[in-house]
């Protein structure tokens, strides 16, 4: 009983260091292998912030469907978001804007139920209407086929609040506007034909072949209204939220297992110790 | 011959309302510091303070049992999430997918194994295994019986029927162990489940039995019994608390989920909280019932219950000032999370009960070897009713 104490308390201790196991220190992001990849598939990404300007992504993606979540990690924009498990999570802070999460609540400026409550609100673009609705799903069960749109908007959402009208071919028409992450390890991607020197930004000429853009956002184009096209964003700087974490604390591990280890060791000794005596 | 002098001297025990503030200041840590770096130090700190007040008993085992409870619902958890999650951006591995369809919980089992995932179910697991962990603790050092008597007076009776239901697991221990002792000297070989029907048999024979003398025992000491002419106040009492209860949902209600001015919410909830309190000081007015063998309350409680009052402050405090080293979650990208000398401060802090018992222990042993007829009486500090 009392060995198994002790194996309990080992058990414990190193079910801890596991957790603190090797973490790669690059934060290697998905997109870059995506993009290195030839991508067949596009979504596209409308932000917009609470100061109401925006930032719009067309987001290539090689498998045949990714999560909301997906496309919000891909854009490059710095993200928190609580994790429920089983793949629903909720966003809590875009670029800088929301709630820091879990230094705050998730939802931190909805405390208040009789004033206002901010969050971003999730919609998502329905192609043969148009127009922007809520989304049934979470971020992170949401599947975003070839051809859909997302949109985000920090602010009030009792009623529809969504992001400004857009079309998916506004969006990924090849403008400049299309800025996929500036990942910083993606490699230029070997199956275009023509060399590129290594400093070309990978996603604007090579990932996506216009033609096949121009001709999926000619075919939505068609069903959807005139002049559903949304005004020319307006860039924004982002600020990131605030930094955390940093290197291996070696000291703090070792301070740390060696209290937690002694302690329990110790305690173990006692109970050994207190059974032993006949009552 | 120290040796033995030594260990003559068990290590004494503390106030139970004293245990009750320390267990609550464990959790209010275990709840607050959501640094991993925190976890090693809370198991170590209460395998430290249950080994040191460990009895003979059957309950001094709730700890390693708890924690080992505790452990196994973390390694489920954590095979459960990583199999049905799939946020985070650092890829483990990737297994075989499979899509659950939408009558199913349109989950996606398998896949993308990531990191945060992993680590993040780990740790919320081993943070719950840490909250078993200062149960079992608090019930290994401390008597039950005793944790019940704190309670008020007219739930007393309630208090009792928890104390039997509580009785009961480790009766049934004692009883399986001495019907297996009992089986072994009649040449019986007691292994595994095939000898459950010669041990079973009469631990629940003998378990109806006690229950049978439990019950006519009540009885003759008058379980249930009022004072005279009580009927009246009694019911009285109870429209009142019931009333108490329904105005303080009222009041809550209106702080929480209407535009109605503050004082208003607060005032009617007020007033049944003062409704609430007269009931039951009615109730325990007709409650016939003394307290017999009080615990006496020594400097040495004070001293625990201000170092646990002082942790769960410090825990507190660092969590609103200090919320980026307090807190920890991986999402969206895993990182090391951050350490801080007041982590371990508050992690080590926990294990002041086991430092405090042996500074009395050591005390004592050192009075009792100055004159050992007249050193106090160590183990049990219960007095007499005063």
């Amino acid at each position: 009983m009392k060995r198994r104490t002790r194996a309990a308390i080992l058990v414990a201790g190193a079910t801890a260091l596991l957790a603190l196991g090797p973490l790669p220190t690059s934060e290697a992001s998905p997109c870059a292998s995506v993009l290195a990849a030839a991508s067949t598939n596009h979504a596209g990404l409308v932000v917009q912030f609470a100061d109401g300007s925006m930032r719009q992504f067309c987001i290539p993606f090689t498998e045949s469907s990714v999560t909301g979540l997906d496309l919000l990690v891909r854009s490059g924009l710095p993200l928190r978001y609580q994790d429920y498990g089983g793949g629903s999570v909720a966003v809590c802070m875009i670029g800088g804007v929301g709630c820091d999460y879990p230094s705050k609540p998730c939802f931190c400026q909805c405390s208040n139920p009789n004033k206002s409550c901010r969050f971003w609100g999730y919609y998502v673009w329905n192609r043969s209407t148009g127009a922007w609705s809520y989304s049934s799903n979470g971020a992170g069960t949401r599947e975003v086929h070839n051809g859909d749109m997302d949109g985000w908007r920090w602010g009030e959402h009792r009623s529809p609040n969504p992001p400004p009208a857009s079309t998916f071919a506004a969006v990924c028409s090849g403008s400049s506007t299309i800025t996929p992450p500036p990942s910083s390890k993606a490699k230029p991607p070997k199956t275009s034909g023509a060399p590129t020197s290594t400093a070309t930004p990978p996603n604007t000429s090579e990932t996506r072949s216009p033609t096949t853009v121009a001709s999926d956002g000619a075919r939505i184009a068609s069903s959807t209204p005139a002049g559903a096209t949304v005004s020319l964003p307006t860039d924004r700087a982002i600020s990131a939220p605030p930094d955390r974490g940093g290197h291996l604390p070696i000291t703090g591990i070792a301070v740390v297992v060696g209290f937690g280890v002694g302690l329990g060791l110790w305690g173990a000794r006692r109970f050994r110790e207190a059974r032993r005596v006949p009552p | 011959m120290t040796i033995l002098r030594a260990s003559k001297v068990e290590t004494p025990t503390f106030h139970t309302k004293a245990w009750l503030v320390w267990v609550v200041s464990s959790v209010a840590v275990v709840n607050t510091i959501e640094n991993p770096f925190v976890l090693p130090l809370v198991f170590g700190s209460l395998s430290a303070v249950a080994g040191s007040f460990a009895r003979p008993g059957p309950e001094s085992r709730s700890f390693a049992t708890l924690v080992k409870i505790g452990i196994t619902f973390t390694v489920i958890r954590v095979v459960l999430f990583v199999a049905t999650g799939h946020t985070g951006v650092t890829t483990l591995f990737t297994s075989p997918e499979l899509h659950l369809p939408r009558w199913l919980g349109d989950l996606r089992l398998g896949g993308r194994v990531t990191a945060e995932v992993a680590i993040q179910s780990c740790l919320e697991g081993l943070r719950l295994a840490a909250f078993l962990a200062c149960l079992g603790a608090f019930l290994s050092v401390t008597d039950i019986y005793r944790v019940l008597r704190l309670l008020p007076r007219f739930l007393a009776e309630a208090g009792l029927v928890v104390t039997i239901a509580l009785a009961f697991v480790p009766t049934m221990f004692r009883a399986a162990a001495e019907v297996r002792d009992a089986q072994r000297l009649r040449g019986h070989r007691v292994r595994g489940l095939r000898s459950i029907v010669p041990v079973a048999i009469p631990v629940l024979a003998s378990g109806l039995e006690r229950s049978v003398t439990l019950a006519e025992s009540m009885e003759v000491r008058g379980y249930g019994r009022r004072l005279e002419g009580s009927a009246r106040v009694e019911a009285w009492a109870r429209v009142a608390a019931l009333a108490g209860a329904i105005v303080i949902a009222v009041g809550s209600s209106f702080l929480l989920f209407s535009r109605a001015p503050l004082w208003m919410g607060a005032s009617i909830c007020a007033s049944g909280v003062g409704a609430l309190g007269l009931a039951f000081a009615a109730l325990s007015r007709v409650v016939p019932r003394t307290r017999m063998r009080r615990e006496r309350w020594s400097g040495w409680d004070w001293m625990l219950a201000g170092c646990a009052g002082m942790t769960a402050i410090g825990a507190f405090a660092m969590r609103g000032l200090n919320p980026a080293a307090a807190t920890y979650y991986p999402y969206p990208a895993a990182f090391w999370p951050p350490f801080h000398a007041g982590v371990v401060m508050i992690g080590v802090a926990i294990s002041a009960p086991a430092f405090l018992g042996a500074a009395r222990k050591g005390m004592l042993a050192r009075a009792d070897e100055r004159h050992p007829s007249m050193a106090p009486k160590a183990p049990d500090s219960v007095g007499v009713a005063r």
